[in-house]
């Protein structure tokens, strides 16, 4: 049993981050994502069409940590609960991630070379605003159809997968998010400055009214960027299940940066192996929900085997994608639920951040898993397109380092916890 | 029943708080005592560190109960599906390991099954319990265990027990009532 | 530090409160005694006139019940309303239903504690109790359903005469496994749980018939620590195989449905949707019960205002997400393009015949919760009654809505027939009801409503490290001024 800790304990005004002591991480992840931006760059010109999937797959990779994060504060003000008031700082700044998450998505929003070789529906509506008579898309889907009965199914849904509609929707998802992370941390320094326990109270209102606006953004986000990459295809758990892993994923990257931060010699003080465990904790939650959601998903495609739906698991259960996906069955589950089980081992940093490392590796590989699948087909270079995976990892380390550096550097303009919060003392005092 | 033979079991002192009673047991382990418990009408966080208790082996017994209930459902499914009584239906292969993910419900719901018999069945051993009687309810104070009051017991098993070192003992940490509990042979 | 170096010293509050404190969990400073006296005496004194004017029309009904079932065994399965296209019908509608009921009370006693809430401690007994009677008010309709009840044990997995085995890729069988799992996996949390209440009850009991069975069900329970020590381990572990399986077995009910291929059946977001449209029925359930017992049982100290408003906020948080669901299946019967889906849900929402149940549902469950956006409305009973009223009809609908108007309507239009149910589907629902009633209100007579030790355990003075003389900070209540706060009694004896 730890010494309880109260207000006079802890030092006024928080703890400062000094980049400088961190240069050791901020300096490399400059330079390998600089270097990766010259070999983005390349590849945007030489390959357009098959580094436009690498760049979808690393930009969706780093947009699930802001959504993450924005959960994770949304969830702990909606749920009125204190213990992760000492890591919240750091969830805050993650959602506040938005914008520059924003700027890696504008080769999507405005390339029309990457925009058409994602999303079929747009070739297919181009090439239907040439066949119709005064260039009404609806109009033209609905004669091509006669030849082509897919056209058919971009005909019916014509309302919601138009290109007008698209760009608002891409705008929105990140005005949603940013409002939402923008309020949260706005109010979580205002109480800084003024120690205005209302703030509280008010982020708690915020948190509640926007939950349903954040799950809308998180779902359709998920079903434009990634089931629209087959425009066929479709499943009512999709946004449930990328959420699974958005949720999974940023928690693990939170404990990985707490132990960095603590390697540093910040939050020693309010950050104890009690938090460890509960982030622990909702790590194995959230590898069982995640479970739980892709396996429902994929059992009943399997098991109704309708074909309008099969094909999502046909591409991915068969080639060398079929090893893959039973790599992800074992990797995302299996042994992190065994070895998350021990409730001990849990308050173990070391032990813990190995897990965080692993879940990191099979959230990549998940992705991956979603995205890359459909380039082959849809360019017609085969099932594997063989040497595309290096501007996947070119893309990859470009856009993670970028914002991570970016990330680590703006830490220091706050405290790394919010030291006037009135539930900061039951948080470091946590016991479970 | 009424003999003039007496067994002694022990001590029991009373303490009005879970503060109090927290305190006592720390002494209580520090004097080196290990016949002895607490008595609370509910449990009592960190009581456990207090009194030197390790934590339960419990979760492992469970895990390998659990283990078996997996086993046992997919053997049952393996066994009936593949060999006795293979049936073609669903459009799903019949024989071999490929109807996997239809057998999932099963597997799983045995598992917690298994799991949570075991947890009850193993909490019964470990504790156990049932047992018809026990000496220390020879001691009409002992009821009030159950309503609002705290009560330590070293029993006279314990080899650091001695009709008045313990005695006094009990009183120096703070019990209130220290009883001599015997009860009939 | 120097600000705080010159602020009085921590037994006197500073000018300006920096902690934000948490809502008493039991009112008015009540002592371990009384809330042991409080609870006991529900069982241990004559029950108000109330409950008998309950308890004889519930056994009546769950006679009618009986009788229904009598019946339908005589007459055949044919004396319930459902023919073709419609095989299922209100049977299984209150199958779901009931099951649905029973799973608040496993998020109360599990996920719920897992999360640490301890504000569960006042209702997770008897939510506890109402799964299990919910469940077996469940159970008996698909066991009536097969035809002939008396062969229902070819449901287990055993050798019989025929040598034929179950079809374990069939989601009807998963059912049974998941069910009956789901019983006993909680009598079992039940029971651990009251083995110690139980201990109560036994201690305050003069010698007897009643103490003897109170201390053999009691189990020789005495309280002691190394007991409580694995006790509480096993209670966790309880709670961490419960949580699982709660999921799972709306899951597998959902996998009834879903695992078909009939347009508004088979859709993947089946499973969570009826995990949490369980959730937000049960809760209503849980209210509905509880609201009449801390009124007519004065235990208005332990089922706080806190508990109620919490609650709400569940149901409104559940029904938000069942709203979600409902939306998101409209959004992939468009977004897919399928004619079939889509027909399904035309039928479904404009121009079968029973698009009525469709908006009942859709008020019941998605509008009629949002009541509780506010807060007056979670304070009031007679509101929360009336939305928890509401939401229990809703989730009827929404089961009737998937099971029924789906089936009303299925592939070919020569087929369709619209679905009416008989007498003796409304007497065996109404008599399930009875049987339910009956359970509940035995329950309360003869076993401890609330969690006694449990409750203790949550008071502020049953954590060792409490220090009563700390820096006081303020509630919530105080702090926005809100108009119904609780203002404390003297502390009485």
């Amino acid at each position: 049993m730890s010494h309880h800790v109260s207000i006079k304990d802890l030092p006024e005004g928080g703890e400062k981050f000094d980049p400088a002591k961190a240069s050791g991480v901020i300096t490399p992840m400059l330079g390998f994502g600089l270097l990766g931006l010259f070999g983005s760059l390349y590849y945007f010109a030489a390959k357009p069409a098959e580094f436009a999937y690498s760049w979808l797959f690393a930009f969706f990779f780093c947009f699930t940590f802001v959504v993450g994060g924005c959960f994770w504060i949304l969830l702990h003000h909606a749920s009125n609960s204190s213990w992760n008031v000492v890591i919240r700082r750091l969830f805050e700044h993650l959602a506040n991630m938005v914008p520059v998450i924003f700027i890696f998505s504008l080769p999507i929003l405005l390339m029309p070379s990457v925009r058409n070789a994602l999303y079929e529906w747009m070739v297919h509506h181009q090439a239907a605003a040439e066949h119709a008579t005064n260039g009404d898309v609806r109009e033209g889907l609905h004669h091509m159809s006669e030849s082509n009965p897919h056209m058919h199914i971009l005909w019916a849904k014509y309302g919601y997968m138009n290109k007008t509609f698209w760009y608002i929707r891409f705008i929105l998802y990140f005005l949603v998010l940013g409002h939402i992370a923008r309020t949260l941390r706005g109010k979580s320094l205002k109480q800084e400055q003024d120690g205005d326990i209302k703030h509280t109270i008010k982020s708690r209102f915020f948190a509640c009214r926007w939950l349903l606006f954040f799950a809308l953004t998180a779902t359709f986000a998920a079903v434009d960027w990634l089931m629209g990459l087959d425009y066929t295809w479709f499943s009512t758990m999709w946004g449930v299940y990328i959420f699974a892993g958005c949720a999974w994923s940023s928690m693990a990257l939170m404990l990985l940066l707490v132990s960095y931060l603590r390697s540093l010699g910040y939050l020693r003080k309010v950050v104890t192996e009690e938090h460890y465990h509960l982030m622990g904790k909702l790590l194995f939650a959230f590898t069982v929900f995640w479970a739980y959601i892709a396996f429902s998903q994929y059992f009943l495609i399997w098991y109704a085997n309708i074909t309008e739906e099969t094909r999502f698991y046909l591409l991915r259960n068969t080639e060398g994608w079929r090893w893959v996906s039973i790599a992800l069955v074992i990797g995302h589950f299996v042994v992190p639920f065994v070895f998350l089980l021990q409730q001990q081992l849990k308050k173990k940093p070391a032990f813990i951040c190995f897990w965080g490392v692993w879940v990191l590796s099979m959230h990549v590989l998940d992705i991956y898993w979603n995205v890359i699948p459909e380039r082959g087909p849809s360019l017609g270079i085969g099932v594997l397109a063989p040497g595309a995976w290096v501007g996947d990892v070119v893309a990859l380390v470009t856009i993670f380092c970028l914002s991570g550096w970016y990330f680590l550097r703006s830490l220091n303009k706050y405290s790394l916890y919010p030291w006037r919060d009135p539930r900061l003392i039951e948080s470091v005092n946590v016991v479970n | 029943m009424s003999t003039t033979l007496k067994r002694v079991h022990g001590y029991l002192a009373e303490f009005e708080s879970v503060h109090d009673l927290y305190h006592a047991a720390e002494h209580v382990r520090d004097a080196g005592y290990s016949r002895w418990d607490c008595h609370s009408p509910f449990p009592i966080h960190g009581l456990d560190v207090a009194m030197g208790v390790k934590r339960s082996k419990l979760p492992w017994i469970v895990f390998f109960g659990g283990a078996a209930g997996t086993t046992t459902a997919f053997l049952l499914q393996w066994i009936t599906q593949n060999i006795i009584y293979p049936t073609v239906v669903q459009a799903k292969p019949t024989v071999g390991v490929w109807s996997l993910p239809a057998w999932f419900p099963v597997m799983f719901e045995l598992t917690v099954l298994f799991s949570a018999f075991t947890t009850l069945f193993g909490l019964l051993a470990l504790i156990g319990l049932p047992r018809l009687n026990h000496p220390i309810f020879a001691s009409k104070r002992f009821a009030k265990f159950s309503d609002d009051t705290f009560f330590v017991c070293i029993e006279a098993r314990d080899p650091k027990f001695s009709q008045e070192g313990t005695k006094s003992f009990l009183e120096k940490i703070g019990g209130k009532n220290v009883e001599l509990v015997e009860d009939d042979i | 530090m120097e600000a705080t170096a010159t602020a009085p010293a921590s037994s006197s509050a500073p000018a300006t409160p920096r902690i934000l404190e948490r809502e008493p969990l039991v009112l008015n400073h009540r002592s371990y005694s009384w809330i042991t006296n409080r609870i006991c005496g529900i069982v241990e004194n004559k029950q108000p006139g109330l409950w008998w004017a309950l308890f004889i029309p519930s056994v009546i009904l769950a006679g009618v019940m009986v009788f229904c079932f009598t019946y339908l065994i005589a007459a055949g399965v044919g004396v319930w309303g459902q023919k073709q296209p419609v095989a299922w019908a209100w049977d299984i509608t209150n199958f779901v239903f009931w099951i649905g009921i029973g799973h608040a009370g496993t998020l109360i006693s599990a996920i719920l504690f897992l999360t640490r809430q301890k504000w569960r401690t006042s209702v997770n007994r008897a939510a506890e109790a109402m799964t299990i009677f919910a469940v077996m008010c469940a159970g008996v309709y698909p066991m009536f359903h097969v035809g002939r009840v008396w062969m229902v044990w070819f449901l287990a997995p055993i050798p019989n005469a025929n040598a034929i085995w179950q079809n374990f890729k069939s989601p009807l069988l998963w059912d049974v496994f998941a069910v009956s799992t789901y019983f006993s996996v909680s009598v079992v949390f039940w029971y651990i749980g009251l083995v110690p209440d139980l201990a109560t009850l036994r201690d305050r009991c003069k010698p007897g018939l009643k103490k003897l069975l109170y201390g053999m069900f009691a189990l020789g329970w005495r309280g002691a620590n190394r007991h409580w020590s694995h006790y509480e381990t096993a209670y966790m572990l309880l709670a961490a195989l419960s949580t699982p399986l709660v999921l799972s077995v709306h899951s597998v009910v959902s996998f009834d449905f879903a695992t078909s291929v009939v347009p508004g059946w088979h859709t993947t977001i089946f499973p969570p949707y009826f995990v949490a449209g369980a959730i937000f029925g049960g809760f209503a359930m849980v209210l509905t019960l509880m609201i009449p017992c801390r009124k007519i049982y004065g235990l208005q100290d332990l089922i706080t205002p806190k508990h109620i408003d919490n609650m709400a906020k569940i149901i409104l948080l559940t029904g938000t997400i069942v709203g979600y669901a409902y939306c998101m299946e409209l959004f992939m019967a468009y977004y897919s393009a399928s004619p079939y889906e889509g027909a399904a849900f035309k039928l479904r929402t404009l121009d079968g015949p029973s698009v009525w149940y469709y908006y009942a549902m859709f008020f019941c469950n998605v509008i009629s919760p949002q009541l509780f956006w506010f807060r007056w409305a979670r304070h009031n009973m007679w509101t929360v009654m009336a939305v928890s009223m509401c939401v229990n009809a809703g989730m009827w609908y929404e089961r009737y809505v998937i099971i029924v108007t789906t089936l009303e309507v299925h592939m070919t239009p020569g087929a369709w027939r619209t679905f009416h149910a008989t007498w003796v589907d409304n007497w065996t629902f109404i008599g399930t009801f009875g049987f339910f009633m009956m359970n509940f209100l035995l329950f309360l007579r003869f076993l401890p409503v609330i969690a006694i030790g449990e409750v203790k355990g949550v008071l502020p003075e049953s954590n060792p490290h409490h220090d009563p003389h700390g820096e006081k900070g303020v509630q919530e209540e105080d702090l926005m001024g809100y108009p119904d706060r609780h203002v404390p009694k003297a502390a009485n004896a």
